[in-house]
């Protein structure tokens, strides 16, 4: 019986997970890989995905580092501010900021046109390298915040008490002890960087990379081996990425040696410093403000650019197309339930250890959060595009492909909160006479459903927002939020484009807000 | 039914980790309705003993007996063997109520049954009143005590216990025992306690298991683990001790006489072992022993007499620990009626029965 249940669930993510990634990586020859070098289009596109990542992962670690610094170490006002703007970019569609950008400093941009009246050209590698900036250093931010938080102030004030100056404190005790932090926060950035989709494909303009470049075969060419081939090239280095940050960073953690958390006042910063740290997350703060605002602004304006009056138009556009809204729910809703369901399961057998399989279960779980989506997407089209599954067009390849672009993070979620529970519990049940299924059943789940929940939560919130996975899979039928938002964007109509993202971001919110009165009255509290 | 049978038997059982070796071929009889402590310093394996009862861990070999009954391959949910763990793992997501019933709950009684049972233990322990609370809405000693009341609540005949004290604070932790001791010859129950804490399983049990290395070193009452270790590890670990390595330099009568450097120790050993000339032994000395007494007094005293200089001090009420440096010995003396003296310094001298010596075999460590 057992013994079933865990042949169906390797079963399932080999056919769900590895199964996609073969047919990608298969699907073309050898000389069709060599066009990468050959063919100086795909070439510029490798070099260009390289750069643009390399340079917006030094820029998001360094605004994620004074953010969590400020946040964690400084005693100055708007830090409850601060740290809930890190959040919006995480819950919004991808593209928003990209969108926002050309808003607020393109040829009809509010600041660019009618404050500054200059022209910019925003479009290309700097354009791209702002918004991925703006984008992405909130991931980084996650994790660096994560580890400073943890880091005792002890060490800082015993390494003050041995006669430290501000200064060498900083550079020889919190930054060594910060250091996995950075690096982890780093590689979720350049991973987030390197598989975006949705800003590229707004903004880089002629600045081609890897998944704009894969989506033009495809879509526009309808050449499929040139998008695996191109799809793949994407795929080596986010894999590199991904095993480097799991296999080296993850093991390079300081944390669990500080011992008890003391509520000790932090030590002062020179004012100088302290006032020059705060004026800088104020003013990315300010920029991102205005990002959101800028949306809404425009949701309400009849033509950006020429005429701002006020109108409801926008939003008309957007009840009509009640069925991508409608879409977007459903698939994440479901996807997103279903992705808890499997992940439980998968989470407690790897706990387990029972079986001789858990480091390849472990392994094949989160495999598809260093998968790019657009890597993701382009597998499941050509995977279920023919028998045993064909699945062409339908919803239920829109629900599978985010239900296991979604598997790690809720696998993430259940596996920590099962570390967390720890042994004794379980055998204090057993203990009292509950046998292996009472007791997943009375103390293991009843104690998971919090983690189990935020999986859920963020499944469904990154599936409403997502655009890379299913830009391969959807159809006239299956089109969602996302998909209508890009092509409002390719021609130009920003006023609907505003009010559909307007109108998506707003449901993020209301469905994260809910959840989170829901489980706080549970007694736990959500941590994204 | 004796009073002597055995309610737990550990027959040659052995436990390895990977390549350590956790228990090495332990035996143990735990009689029925006693109060066992199994007592070591970290990784000694006690804690390993307690599991393989509990049923957490099978043995690699040897049997485990619980009333006569084998248990080995028995599921942990079979062996009737509450266990109040360390930190308590009471369930989070529960209330005070729900925690203690549930063990009842399993066996399906009725609601009001169950309520009866519940409603007695909150009163043993004292918890009236907060049976709607969470776990973490009580301070440490409700939680015990909760911890407790879950256990005992199924009325098995057996109580596992694992250094359930180490998480209160020091005062707290002597009142708990001897509420445990207590509680435990009213109930009637076998009760192995596990912990490193000497004084505790001095004051609490009738019977300590001191473990080395996965080994059990000695078996007895606290009283024999004390004063009659069976090697200087026990005595070092069990209370403070002067060690004195030597020769039997001559026996007269039933007296043997031990020469170590220059100093001649005359001890009447207890019986059981015959000592012959010239045999290696250590003699093991509790400072509380050691009488210090005035130089008037010294002189009716012809044997186990010694002097030396005070080092050092430390006060501890009911008595002052004197480092001593004596002619060719360190010694560590306790003086034992310190409200008397007071402070001693420069010289003292002390003495010794002969019949307050324990003699140990070979060479200590």
């Amino acid at each position: 019986m057992l013994a079933i249940g865990i042949a169906a669930i390797i079963l399932v993510t080999v056919f769900f997970i590895l199964w996609p990634i073969l047919k990608v990586v298969s699907y073309s020859h050898l000389e069709d890989y060599l066009k990468l070098f050959t063919n100086s289009r795909w070439s510029h596109a490798a070099l260009n995905s390289l750069f643009i990542t390399a340079i917006s992962t030094i820029s998001c670690t360094f605004i994620a580092f004074v953010f969590s610094y400020t946040i964690t170490r400084l005693n100055v006002p708007f830090k409850g501010l601060f740290k809930f703007i890190t959040i919006l970019p995480i819950v919004s569609p991808p593209f928003i900021v990209a969108l926002s950008y050309i808003l607020l400093f393109g040829r009809q941009g509010m600041i660019s046109k009618h404050v500054l009246h200059m022209n910019f050209d925003v479009y290309g590698w700097h354009g791209l390298w702002m918004v991925q900036t703006i984008t992405f250093f909130p991931y980084a931010f996650a994790v660096i915040h994560g580890v400073m938080k943890s880091i005792s102030t002890n060490m800082e004030y015993a390494a003050y008490n041995l006669g430290g100056t501000h200064w060498q404190v900083f550079k020889k005790v919190f930054f060594p002890l910060c250091r996995p932090g950075v690096a982890g926060g780093a590689l979720i950035a350049a991973m987030n960087v390197l598989a975006d989709f949705g800003n590229p494909a707004i903004i880089a303009g002629n600045f081609n990379v890897l998944p704009t470049e894969a989506y033009m075969q495809m879509s526009g060419l309808f050449d499929l081996r040139s998008a695996t081939v191109l799809s793949t090239a994407l795929l080596v280095p986010a894999l590199g990425l991904f095993l480097w940050n799991r296999f080296w960073v993850g093991k390079k953690s300081y944390v669990t040696i500080t011992g008890k958390e003391t509520s000790l006042e932090h030590y002062p910063l020179p004012s100088a410093v302290k006032w020059g740290l705060f004026a800088f997350c104020a003013f990315v703060t300010l920029f991102i403000l205005a990002v959101y605002g800028v949306l809404f602004y425009g949701a309400f304006t009849t033509t950006w650019g020429y005429d701002w009056s006020f109108t409801f138009k926008n939003i008309d556009y957007v009840t009509n197309k009640g069925r991508e809204i409608y879409n977007s729910l459903k698939f994440a809703f479901i996807s997103s339930i279903a992705a808890g369901l499997l992940a439980l399961p998968l989470a407690y057998i790897v706990q387990k250890k029972r079986v001789g399989v858990n480091a390849a279960l472990d392994f094949l779980a989160i495999l598809p959060g260093a998968v790019p989506g657009v890597f993701l997407g382009l597998g499941f089209a050509i995977a279920f595009n023919q028998e045993p599954l064909l699945l062409t067009g339908t919803s239920a390849i829109m629900v599978l492909a985010l239900m296991f672009w979604n598997l790690p993070t809720c696998y993430s979620a259940c596996l920590a909160g099962l570390q967390q529970i720890g042994g004794a519990l379980e055998e204090a049940s057993q203990n009292l006479g509950a046998g292996s299924f009472t007791t997943f059943r009375k103390i293991v789940l009843p104690l998971l459903k919090g983690p189990f929940m935020t999986g859920i939560v963020t499944s469904f919130l990154r599936s409403i927002t997502c655009l890379s996975v299913i830009v391969f899979i959807y159809s006239a039928k299956t089109s969602v939020g996302t998909i209508s938002i890009l092509s409002l964007v390719q021609d130009g109509n920003w006023g609907s484009a505003s009010a559909f993202t307007a109108v998506l971001i707003t449901i993020a919110f209301v469905v994260l807000l809910a959840m989170k009165l829901l489980i706080r009255k549970d007694g736990k509290s959500i941590e994204f | 039914m004796s009073v002597t049978e055995s309610a737990i038997k550990i027959e040659n059982v052995t436990k390895t980790f990977g390549r350590f070796e956790a228990i090495s071929d332990v035996s143990l009889d735990i009689p029925k309705g006693s109060f066992t402590t199994l007592l070591g310093p970290s990784g000694c394996g006690k804690t390993t003993l307690m599991r393989l009862i509990a049923g957490f861990y099978e043995p690699d070999q040897g049997q485990i007996y619980i009333h006569g009954q084998q248990v080995n391959g028995t599921p942990v949910f079979k062996r009737n063997t509450p266990l109040v763990f360390q930190e308590y793992a009471l369930f989070p997501h529960m209330t005070v109520y729900d925690n203690i019933s549930y063990g009842l709950k399993l066996q399906n009684l009725s609601k009001q049954e169950t309520k009866a049972k519940v409603d007695a233990m909150l009163d043993m322990f004292g918890l009236q009143g907060l049976q709607g609370r969470q776990p973490k809405e009580l301070s440490g000693g409700q939680q015990q005590r909760v911890a407790f009341a879950r256990a005992l609540i199924t009325g098995q005949q057996i109580l596992l216990m694992d250094e359930p004290l180490s998480n209160l604070d020091a005062k707290m932790r002597v009142e708990v025992r001897n509420e445990l001791r207590e509680l435990q010859q009213r109930l009637g129950i076998t009760a192995i306690f596990v912990t490193h804490d000497q004084d505790e399983a001095l004051a609490i049990s009738d019977t300590i298991a001191v473990f080395e290395r996965g080994r059990i070193a000695q078996v007895g009452t606290p009283w024999d683990i004390y004063f009659k270790p069976q090697s200087p590890f026990v005595a070092d670990f069990v209370g403070t001790a002067n060690f004195v390595e030597g020769e039997v330099a001559a026996i007269e009568g039933n007296d043997i006489v031990v020469r170590s450097g220059s100093s001649l120790f005359r001890v009447c050993p207890s019986a059981g072992h015959s000592w012959r000339s010239g045999d290696k032994v250590t003699l093991v000395i509790r400072p509380e022993c050691l009488s210090i007494i005035d130089e008037a007094d010294i002189g009716g005293i012809r044997d186990n007499l010694w002097s030396g200089v005070i080092e050092k001090n430390s006060f501890l009420g009911r008595t002052i620990r004197y480092w001593v440096n004596g002619a060719s010995l360190q010694w560590i003396v306790d003086d034992t009626s310190p409200s008397v003296r007071g402070y001693l310094r420069g010289e003292i001298h002390f003495t010794l029965d002969k019949h307050q010596i324990h003699v140990l075999p070979g060479a200590a460590r």
